[in-house]
C-alpha cells in the first residue's frame, strides 16, 4: 500500500513538469514580439504589456535560463505582481479561493446525495419509468448550457418572482442581520449558483452511477446474494452499493477541471468574488500574471485531487488495500 | 446495419434534430426576410410579432436572422474544431500504438499532462494571449480536446495491429506508412466517430460558452452565445432575448448527444 | 425401499426475454428429489442445467426477465405460486445453493465474516449474537478449512479457490437446509481440490442428511456422488434413472454417447476418444421431432417429426423419452 503510494507519487514529478513546460508555452504566445502579426488594434499597448512581461520572466534571455528561472520561482509560488493593481498574484488568489471553494464542495456534497440514488434506483428498476424519465433528464441535462440555465433561473426567480436576489453573495443591508439572518441570506444569494454549478455533472454522474450499479446487479456474487435468501433492500445497498459506489470515488477526481471552469461562467453571471470571477476579470484586462497562476493552479489542483482520488480508492477498495500487502 | 440504424429510436431522433436545425442555418439567406445586421433603431426590443417572428433586439435587429444565421457560425465552429480534434487525435493515437515503446510512453504523458489542464481555463488562457476571435476559438478548442481520441485510437491500434491482416502487409513489404493509413486508421473508426460526434455538441456548448463571456465569436458576427450576452442585458424586458438562442443551442447539443450514443450502440461492440 | 420426495418439480418451464425474444431455455421438466438422496443431473453446457436449478426458487430473475410455469412442491407447497416472502423464507433457508465459479460468487468487498453473519442472522434466530464467532470457525471447521478464525477476517480475494469453494459450502449449510444445490461446484477448480470437493459433500450428506441436486457436465463426477441420475438435452430430461443402471446400461443415445465419450471408456489407444458428432442447439432454436435427432445415430423417421413421449419401466425407476423404447 505504502509502495503504492509512493511508485504514484514518483509518477507525479514528470507530470508536475510537463504543466510547468505547457504553462511556460502558453506565456510565449503573449502578444507583443515586433515580428508578430497580431490583431491588436493598439500596437503600443501590447508593446508595453510586453515590456512588462520581459521584466518578469526574463523574455530577453535564452530560453533555457528562462525556464529555469520560471520553474524557480513556481518552486516558491512566486507569480509576481499583478498589472493592475500591482498587489501579489497569490495574495488575490488566497482571498478569492475559499469562496469557490465553499461553493464547489457544497455543489460536490449535493451532486453525489442525489445522483447515486438516482443511479441506484434506474439500474433497479431498468427500463421501467422512473429509469426511462431519468434518462430522458440526463439528455436534458447534457445539453442545457449551464450558463443559459443561469439566465433563465435569474429571471425567473430574482427578475420575475422577487424570490431570490439577482447576484453578489450578501444583501446591503448584511451587517445589520443577526447570525440566523445573515446565514439565510447566504442561503438566498448561493441557492442559485450553488444549483447551477452542480447541474451538468448531476446528469453525468447519475448515468455513470447507473451503469456502475447495472455491471455489479449482474455479477454473480449478486446471485448468490439472492441465493442466501437476503431482502432486496439489503442486496442493493450493502452487496450492490458499496460494489458500484467504488469507481465513482475516482470520479469526484476527474470532475474538478469541469467544476473549475465552471465557476468561471456562474461566478461571472452571479457577481461572484470567487477565483472564477477574478479569472473572468483578468482574461478580459490582460492581467497575464493572474491568468498564468490560475492556470498553473487549477492544473495542480486538478493533478492533486486525481491523487487522492486514486488513493482513496486504494483504501476503500480492499481487493487493492490488502492486495498489495500479500505479494 | 442501416436498417438497424433507422430502428434506433434515439439516434434516429438526433439525426432529425440536426438535420432540420442544419437545414434552418445554411438555408438562412433564403428564409430570413432580414439581414442579421439590419438595424432598425425604432422598432428595438419588439416582442414576437408576425413581422418579426421572435423578436427584435435592442438595436431592432431581427432575431429569427440572427439566430439562422449564427447557427451558421455556432455549427462551422462545432465542425471545424472537430475535424481538428479528429485529425490530431488520430495523428497521435495511431503514432502511439503503432510504434509503441518510447514514441508511445512520450505521447501518452503529453495526454496526461493535457489532461491535467482544465479544459475551459487553458482556452481562457490562451485567448487571453492571442486574443478572441473565430478561428482562434476553433482552432483552441480542437487543439485541447483530442487527447480522448489519441487513447481511444491507440487502444484500437495496439489490439489490431496483431491481427493477421496487418501481420500479412507486413510481411509482404508494405511500408509502415501505408499499413497505418490503410489498414489500421480505418479500422478504428467506431470510437472515433462516436466521440467526434459528441466532441461536436461539446464544442458547441463550448463556443457558446466562451461567446457568452464575450472571449468567443466578436459581435457583430451573431453568433448563439454572443447573442445571449446581449440578452443578459434586457433580462426583465426581453424573455424572447434568452428563451429562443437558448432552446437553439439546447437542441443542437442534444441533437448531437443522442446521435452520437446512439452511434455508440451501434457501433462499439460491448464486452 | 421405498423414498419420500422431498421436492417434486412438475412440467417446469422456463423461458428468458432476450433482445426482445422470448427463449424457452427449460421446456416441460419433471423429476422429483428424494430425503436424503442425491439426484445428479448432467449435460452438455447449454442445455439448461443451470437454468432448471435457478428456477427451482425463482432465482433466475437476479439475471434476466424471465417466465416460470408448472409447478416446484417443496414440503407440501408449491414454491412457484408462493407469496415472494414465503419464498424468501424457504430459500437460503431450506433450499440452498452453491455455485460454479467460487472466485466470483463471494462479494468482494466485505470479509467472509459478515458474509456469513449475513446467513445466520437471517435464518438462524436460534443463535445469539455472541454465539456467532464459535458457530462460524465450526462451521469452518466442518468444511475442512485450515485457520478458520483467522479466514473470517479475510477478504474473497486473499483465499485460493478452493477455500472459497470451502466457504460458500460452509454457508449453505449454515442454516441446516434440506436440499442443497451444487451448480458445477468442482469444475472451475484443480483436479485434487475437485475430489476432495466432492469427498466433502458427501459426507455432508451422510453426516448431516442433506439431500441434494448435483449439476454437472461431467458423468465421471456425477457417478461418484449421485444416486439417481438425470440427463438433460436441449431444455428437456431425455432419461432418469438410478445412477447405477443409468451408467451400466443407458437407454438414449444421448446417454450412450456421453458414456462412450468418457475417458475410461477408450481402452485401445487406436480407437479415438469417440465423441457426440454435432452441437447443442443455441439459442432455444430446436429441431422438429426428438430435438436430439439431428445428432442421433439411431434416428428414425418419426423422430424428425414427432417429440417423443416419456417411457417408463415396470417398476417406474426408470424413466427415458426416446422412440427406440416405444414398444
Amino acid at each position: 500500500m505504502l509502495n503504492y503510494i509512493l511508485k504514484r507519487l514518483l509518477t507525479l514529478i514528470p507530470l508536475i513538469l510537463g504543466i510547468s513546460i505547457m504553462s511556460f508555452f502558453v506565456i510565449h504566445l503573449a502578444p507583443g514580439k515586433p515580428t508578430d502579426i497580431r490583431f491588436e488594434l493598439n500596437q503600443k499597448v501590447s508593446l508595453q504589456t510586453r515590456d512588462r512581461l520581459e521584466k518578469l520572466y526574463g523574455l530577453d534571455e535564452p530560453i533555457i535560463i528562462q525556464y529555469w528561472k520560471w520553474l524557480k520561482r513556481l518552486g516558491q509560488f512566486d507569480f509576481g505582481r499583478s498589472f493592475i493593481d500591482e498587489r501579489p498574484v497569490m495574495d488575490k488568489i488566497k482571498e478569492r479561493i475559499p469562496i469557490t471553494l465553499a461553493i464547489n464542495l457544497v455543489s460536490i456534497c449535493l451532486i453525489f446525495l442525489i445522483a447515486i440514488p438516482i443511479g441506484v434506483f434506474s439500474a433497479v428498476g431498468e427500463g421501467k419509468g422512473f429509469d426511462r424519465t431519468m434518462t430522458i433528464m440526463v439528455f436534458v441535462g447534457f445539453a442545457v448550457p449551464t450558463f443559459w440555465l443561469a439566465l433563465l433561473l435569474i429571471k425567473l426567480f430574482s427578475v420575475d418572482l422577487h424570490w431570490l436576489p439577482v447576484s453578489g453573495i450578501r444583501s446591503l443591508e448584511f451587517e445589520t442581520f443577526n447570525f440566523w439572518g445573515k446565514t439565510l441570506d447566504y442561503i438566498r444569494h448561493l441557492i442559485l449558483p450553488i444549483f447551477v454549478s452542480a447541474f451538468t455533472s448531476l446528469a453525468g454522474l447519475s448515468r455513470y452511477m447507473r451503469t456502475s450499479m447495472f455491471e455489479v446487479l449482474h455479477q454473480d456474487y449478486i446471485r448468490t446474494a439472492y441465493a442466501k435468501g437476503l431482502p432486496k433492500r439489503r442486496i442493493y445497498f450493502r452487496h450492490a452499493l458499496k460494489n458500484a459506489i467504488l469507481p465513482v470515488i475516482t470520479i469526484v477526481g476527474l470532475s474538478i477541471p469541469g467544476l473549475i471552469g465552471g465557476s468561471v461562467i456562474f461566478e461571472q453571471i452571479f457577481a461572484i468574488p470567487g477565483m472564477g470571477k477574478l479569472t473572468y476579470d483578468a482574461v478580459m484586462s490582460r492581467d497575464y500574471p493572474v491568468i498564468m497562476c490560475v492556470l498553473v493552479i487549477s492544473a495542480f489542483l486538478t493533478l492533486l485531487g486525481n491523487f487522492l482520488a486514486d488513493i482513496a480508492y486504494c483504501f476503500a477498495d480492499p481487493r487493492i488495500r490488502y492486495g498489495a500487502k500479500k505479494q | 446495419m442501416m436498417s438497424r440504424f433507422f430502428n434506433h429510436k434515439l439516434a434516429l431522433c438526433g439525426l432529425v434534430i440536426i438535420l432540420v436545425i442544419s437545414a434552418f442555418s445554411f438555408s438562412a439567406p433564403l428564409i430570413c426576410r432580414y439581414q442579421p445586421d439590419d438595424i432598425d433603431i425604432g422598432k428595438y426590443l419588439m416582442p414576437p410579432t408576425s413581422e418579426h417572428w421572435l423578436g427584435t433586439d435592442l438595436l431592432g435587429r431581427d432575431l429569427f436572422s440572427r439566430i439562422a444565421y449564427g447557427g451558421r457560425i455556432s455549427l462551422s465552429v462545432g465542425f471545424i474544431a472537430v475535424g481538428l480534434m479528429a485529425v490530431v487525435g488520430i495523428c497521435f493515437g495511431a503514432l502511439a500504438g503503432y510504434y509503441a515503446g518510447k514514441i508511445d510512453e512520450l505521447i501518452m504523458r503529453f495526454v496526461d499532462i493535457m489532461f491535467c489542464f482544465p479544459r475551459f481555463i487553458l482556452i481562457l488562457a490562451i485567448i487571453s494571449m492571442l486574443g478572441p476571435n473565430i478561428f482562434i476559438v476553433m482552432a483552441v478548442i480542437g487543439l485541447t480536446s483530442w487527447m480522448g481520441i489519441s487513447r481511444l485510437v491507440r487502444a484500437e491500434i495496439l489490439s489490431l495491429k496483431e491481427r493477421d491482416f496487418v501481420l500479412a502487409a507486413r510481411a509482404s513489404g508494405v511500408n509502415d506508412f501505408k499499413i497505418i493509413i490503410r489498414h489500421l486508421i480505418p479500422n478504428s473508426m467506431g470510437p472515433v466517430f462516436v466521440s467526434a460526434t459528441l466532441g461536436v455538441a461539446a464544442a458547441i456548448l463550448l463556443e457558446s460558452s466562451l461567446s457568452f463571456l464575450g472571449l468567443g465569436v466578436q459581435p457583430p458576427t451573431p453568433s448563439w452565445g454572443n447573442i445571449l450576452m446581449d440578452a443578459k442585458a434586457c433580462l426583465g424586458v426581453a424573455w424572447w432575448l434568452s428563451v429562443f438562442p437558448g432552446l437553439a443551442i439546447f437542441f443542437t447539443v442534444l441533437g448531437y448527444n443522442l446521435l452520437g450514443e446512439g452511434l455508440r450502440d451501434l457501433l462499439v461492440p460491448r464486452k | 425401499m421405498k423414498k419420500n420426495d422431498l421436492l417434486e418439480v412438475k412440467n417446469l418451464k422456463t423461458s428468458v426475454f432476450n433482445d426482445q425474444r422470448q427463449v424457452c431455455v427449460v421446456d416441460d421438466v419433471s423429476f422429483s428429489i428424494y430425503e436424503n438422496s442425491v439426484l445428479g443431473l448432467v449435460g452438455e453446457s447449454g442445455c439448461g442445467k443451470t437454468m432448471t436449478a435457478l428456477s427451482l426458487t425463482k432465482l433466475v430473475g437476479s439475471a434476466a426477465r424471465f417466465e416460470i410455469s408448472g409447478a416446484v412442491n417443496f414440503n407440501g407447497k408449491d414454491l412457484l405460486s408462493a407469496p415472494a416472502k414465503d419464498l424468501l423464507r424457504v430459500r437460503g433457508r431450506q433450499i440452498t445453493y452453491i455455485f460454479q465459479e467460487p472466485s466470483t460468487c463471494l462479494n468482494p468487498v466485505l470479509t467472509v465474516r459478515e458474509q456469513m453473519e449475513e446467513v445466520l442472522r437471517l435464518h438462524r434466530k436460534d443463535i445469539s449474537r455472541s454465539g456467532y464467532d464459535k458457530f462460524l470457525v465450526e462451521g469452518l471447521e466442518k468444511v475442512g478449512m485450515n485457520f478458520a478464525a483467522q479466514k473470517l477476517k479475510t477478504y474473497p480475494h486473499q483465499l485460493s479457490g478452493g477455500e472459497k469453494q470451502r466457504i460458500m459450502i460452509a454457508m449453505a449449510t449454515l442454516s441446516r437446509p434440506k436440499l442443497l444445490i451444487a451448480d458445477e461446484p468442482t469444475t472451475a477448480l484443480d483436479v485434487t481440490i475437485q475430489a476432495q470437493i466432492l469427498v466433502l459433500l458427501h459426507s455432508l450428506k451422510r453426516e448431516l442428511g442433506i439431500a441434494m441436486l448435483f449439476i454437472s457436465h461431467d458423468l465421471d463426477v456425477i457417478g461418484e456422488i449421485a444416486d439417481y441420475i438425470a440427463v438433460m438435452y436441449a431444455g428437456k430430461i431425455v432419461e432418469i434413472s438410478p445412477a447405477q443402471k443409468l451408467l451400466l446400461t443407458p437407454k438414449h443415445p444421448y446417454t450412450k454417447g456421453l458414456i462412450d465419450c468418457l475417458p475410461q471408456n477408450c481402452k485401445d489407444n487406436i480407437r479415438r476418444r469417440k465423441v457426440i458428432a454435432g452441437e447443442v442447439p443455441r439459442g432455444g432454436i430446436y429441431p422438429a421431432g426428438c430435438r436430439f435427432h439431428p445428432r442421433c445415430p439411431d434416428c428414425m423417421d418419426k423422430c424428425r417429426t414427432r417429440p417423443p413421449p416419456v417411457f417408463r419401466s415396470k417398476d417406474a425407476e426408470e424413466e427415458v423419452s426416446c422412440w427406440l423404447y416405444s414398444n
